[in-house]
């Protein structure tokens, strides 16, 4: 089918004003947040309902067009880009459907964005689980296909194990709805039963299974209490074992490191509950924390401050230029041998301006990589892109898994998984649910 | 090829000083909601447009880099995209970058002009302005300045502006009427010369120079002291505008009427027993800093009580007439409107009180179109109609 033809007909589906193929118009569609080179699309589509969306991607298999979906176009490893396809935003998507207060959970579309989200909920004295530090930007249904971490990591771990249900559009156009939603008479409200736990199949594949229309999430009472402190010291070895143990006991709702340097470590912890809940929580942490003479107590202002300006300020660390992001999962303890190793590429590859992080999970942690540069300048973005590939590898070989892939881990994850049972499970469902392969493709790699 | 060559030399003359902040984008997207802290679009127009990339902050920055670097065709539809922005600058205030993109937004129109790219509404204007001293076309039948104005050399220069002389003569006649009950020595510029606003607003710095040299001749010939507006715009034309261009410095102290006001009606006002909020006009606030002489004055009248609307200050909404919108897209710009006119009504007010003769002239004609119980309301009128007459000395 030729374009003109393919574009007349998602007219029909959504309407002209959002329907485009105007050069200039997607031209702002070829990139995400972070350092991909630049994909064009042939259309960018804004469709408004699950209903939609269903046409589309009947369409798209009859034209033989794939489709990439995008949300806030915040995340950094290509995942939302098309070469010469379709980009389905889901912006439209933006209305909260229903707060159950009986199951507590929140029906969302998926194109709404957390802060919106979250400024609803807390105003109903509710909160979810997990928000991505881009909040003011991201959305769910982009945040559980990444699989999503954020702000809540160790008490909510992240948020794909806070979906109760999926609405998701199949590569066939079938409509899918996972966990107790699955039955016609019944609403979401537990995400197990019927039969196997098909929203994992969704959760981190980043749209190569299905693009996710509607997402519910658990949600929690308004807590207390909120308190932060903050603590420095010179020895990463013993904030990961305060990590450890903090997370072992889940005493917190967060622990946020975002400056590892040598010979410095800052760390906040953000505690959650009832007044002497919190409290008993803070005394466990500090006994804990007065077992390393060398970390020091900070004090809650930096970090009170931060909290309540935080969806703003996450975005202020990019003060340094577009980041490259080698962002994966660790187990404790490779953690420091990891930063050590990573920041010896990022300096051997002469990159101007890097920073470390980590973002611990009950079981582990994210560790985070970002290597900024401004756009423009060719000579240092050609050396993160050479930096962040050999980072990926080593991230792989040092028993890391990816937190978002979208394309920049592709080639990387069939280098390493390619022999394993699990790549060949994958791209056989691939083969199955899209035999037309035009559910995202090249995204992990599949 | 040379052709192609020399325009992209050219549109890439005014934006180069921008270079470096366009590069800075990281394309977080903070910039299109936020829905916290009262600011729910952070770009006023956004939710009023098909909402495509290009029609909020990030996307413009990205145009205004591929206009930059030549890489895309100049179409009249980028333009349409391009000037659906109102320059309020709440995209800047909310930038976690910093970065300045109310003047990247500004020199990318002057790049897009000065390389002949001009939508023809704004050719429009530009030729109204020249032949007949204001965009607003041929002059009346009638003087549209009160006679007793009439004065060769003031003290003080009211300068009405052109919006208002034509677009709002109630809030001509309650400045003179202040300045009568005041007993002041002042002159009105009775002539329409505009001050330039328009055309800088869309990019065309040499027409805005040469109307601007023109309006100052003008205003010399006054012999005055002090000029007073109480057009945002105008205060920002004499008071930044002209000072940074060769040949348009001037000696003028230049006072909105808020700041001038202020020490001369205390103790002279009536009680006004009603809920008022004011509107910060988006260059009167974000790009000047005036937020508190309006509210001071208007917390002079007694019994008038002031409540903030959800956005305010800096973080104020814009009312979608600014930058030039409602030149070129005039169903977002009344879309816009009624936004910012719920906000007053979501906070009680019974009047909607601002200093801006674009802001003010949108409020009324939203309020009296849908037939609110809102009132929409210059401060300088609200103030007329409180303000005692001179007594004698």
């Amino acid at each position: 089918m030729e374009k003109p033809e393919i574009i007349r007909r998602l007219i029909d589906i959504v309407g002209a004003e959002h329907v485009t193929d105007r050069e200039f118009i997607l031209l702002t569609y070829t990139r995400d947040f972070g350092i991909q080179p630049p994909r064009w699309p042939a259309i960018v589509v804004r469709p408004g309902s699950t209903e939609e969306i269903v046409q589309i991607v009947r369409l798209a298999n009859e034209a033989g067009i794939p489709i990439s979906p995008r949300g806030g176009g915040s995340a950094q490893e290509g995942g939302c880009q098309s070469e010469g396809g379709i980009v389905l935003e889901t912006l439209r998507l933006d209305r909260i459907l229903n707060v159950d207060e009986d199951a507590a959970t929140v029906t969302v579309q998926a194109g709404i964005t957390f802060v919106r989200l979250m400024a609803e909920l807390e105003r109903r004295g509710w909160k979810i689980g997990i928000a991505p530090s881009g909040a003011m930007a991201g959305t769910p249904g982009a945040h559980v296909s990444r699989p999503g971490v954020g702000w809540g990591n160790i008490k909510y771990v992240s948020q794909g194990d806070q979906v109760v249900s999926l609405t998701v559009v199949l590569p066939n156009g079938e409509v899918l709805r996972t966990g107790t939603a699955a039955n016609p008479h019944a609403r979401p409200f537990f995400r197990y039963g019927l039969g196997p736990d098909l929203a994992g199949l969704f959760i981190g594949a980043e749209g190569a299974f299905g693009i996710v229309t509607e997402v519910t999430l658990r949600m929690y009472p308004w807590p207390q209490q909120i308190y932060l402190e903050r603590y420095v010291g010179a020895s990463l070895y013993d904030a990961v074992d305060i990590f450890r143990q903090i997370a072992h006991h889940n005493l917190v709702c967060y622990i946020s490191c975002p400056l590892i340097e040598p010979g410095r470590v800052l760390f906040d912890v953000n505690i959650e509950g009832d007044r002497p809940e919190v409290a008993h929580r803070l005394e466990r942490i500090r006994a804990i924390v007065r077992s390393y003479p060398d970390i020091k107590f900070e004090g809650p202002d930096g970090p009170q401050q931060f909290w309540q300006n935080r969806w703003f300020l996450t975005g202020e660390e990019f003060q340094q230029g577009i980041a490259g992001a080698v962002n994966y999962f660790l187990p404790f303890d490779r953690l420091v041998e990891a930063t050590s190793i990573m920041r010896e590429i990022m300096l051997r590859r002469q990159i101007k301006r890097f920073a470390q992080q980590m973002f611990p999970e009950p079981t582990g942690s994210e560790h985070v990589n970002l290597l900024f540069h401004y756009p423009g300048d060719q000579e240092e973005y050609a050396k993160i892109r050479d930096a962040a590939d050999e980072m990926m590898d080593k991230a792989l070989e040092l028993g890391g898994a990816p937190y978002s892939k979208g394309r920049q881990w592709a080639p990387h994850l069939e280098r390493h998984l390619g022999q394993t049972g699990y790549w060949g499970a994958l791209k056989a469902l691939k083969r199955v649910l899209d035999p037309n392969h035009i559910m995202n493709p090249g995204v992990l790699g599949l | 090829m040379e052709n192609k060559d020399a325009e992209r030399r050219q549109r890439a003359a005014s934006l180069r000083r921008y270079e470096r902040e366009i590069y800075q984008c990281t394309r977080c997207g903070f910039c299109r909601v936020w829905g916290w802290k009262g600011v729910g679009y952070v770009c006023p127009t956004y939710p009023h447009t098909p909402a495509w990339e290009t029609e909020y902050a990030r996307g413009r920055v990205r145009l205004a880099r591929a206009t930059l670097e030549g890489e895309i065709a100049i179409t009249d539809d980028l333009l349409r995209h391009a000037y659906e922005c109102t320059l309020c600058g709440n995209c800047a205030e909310h930038c976690p970058v910093d970065l300045p993109l109310t003047d990247i937004f500004h020199a990318w129109r002057e790049a897009l002009a000065e390389a002949g790219h001009i939508p023809e509404t704004h050719r429009l204007i530009a030729g109204y302005i020249e032949q007949y001293g204001t965009p607003y076309g041929p002059p009346p039948d009638a003087d549209p300045f009160p006679p007793h104005t009439h004065k060769e050399t003031a003290e003080i220069l009211f300068y009405p502006g052109c919006t208002n002389v034509r677009m709002a003569p109630e809030e001509v006649e309650a400045i003179v009427s202040i300045f009568d009950k005041l007993g002041l020595d002042y002159t009105l510029f009775d002539v329409e010369s505009c001050c330039g606003i328009p055309l800088y607003e869309v990019g065309q710095m040499e027409g805005f120079r040469a109307v601007a040299a023109k309006t100052l001749e003008l205003m010399r010939r006054r012999r005055a002291r002090v000029i007073v507006t109480s057009c945002p715009s105008c205060y920002q034309a004499f008071k930044v505008l002209y000072q940074a261009e060769e040949g348009l410095h001037h000696d003028f102290e230049v006072q909105h009427i808020s700041e001038f006001l202020l020490p001369r009606i205390k103790d002279r006002l009536n009680a006004l027993p009603a809920r008022v909020t004011w509107h910060d006009p988006c260059v009167l606030g974000r790009h000047l800093g005036l937020y508190e002489p309006p509210r001071d004055v208007l917390r002079q009248v007694p019994a008038l009580e002031l409540v903030e609307m959800a956005s305010h200050h800096e973080a104020s909404q814009c009312c979608g007439a600014g930058g030039g919108v409602f030149f070129t897209a005039q169903e977002v710009a009344a879309a816009t409107v009624e936004d910012r006119v719920k906000q007053a009504e979501e906070v009680g007010a019974q009047t909607l009180v601002t200093s801006c003769p674009n802001c003010y002239v949108r409020f009324r004609q939203n309020v009296r179109k849908s037939r609110r119980r809102l009132r929409a309301a210059s401060l300088a009128m609200l103030i007329n109609d409180v303000l005692e007459e001179e007594t004698a000395k």
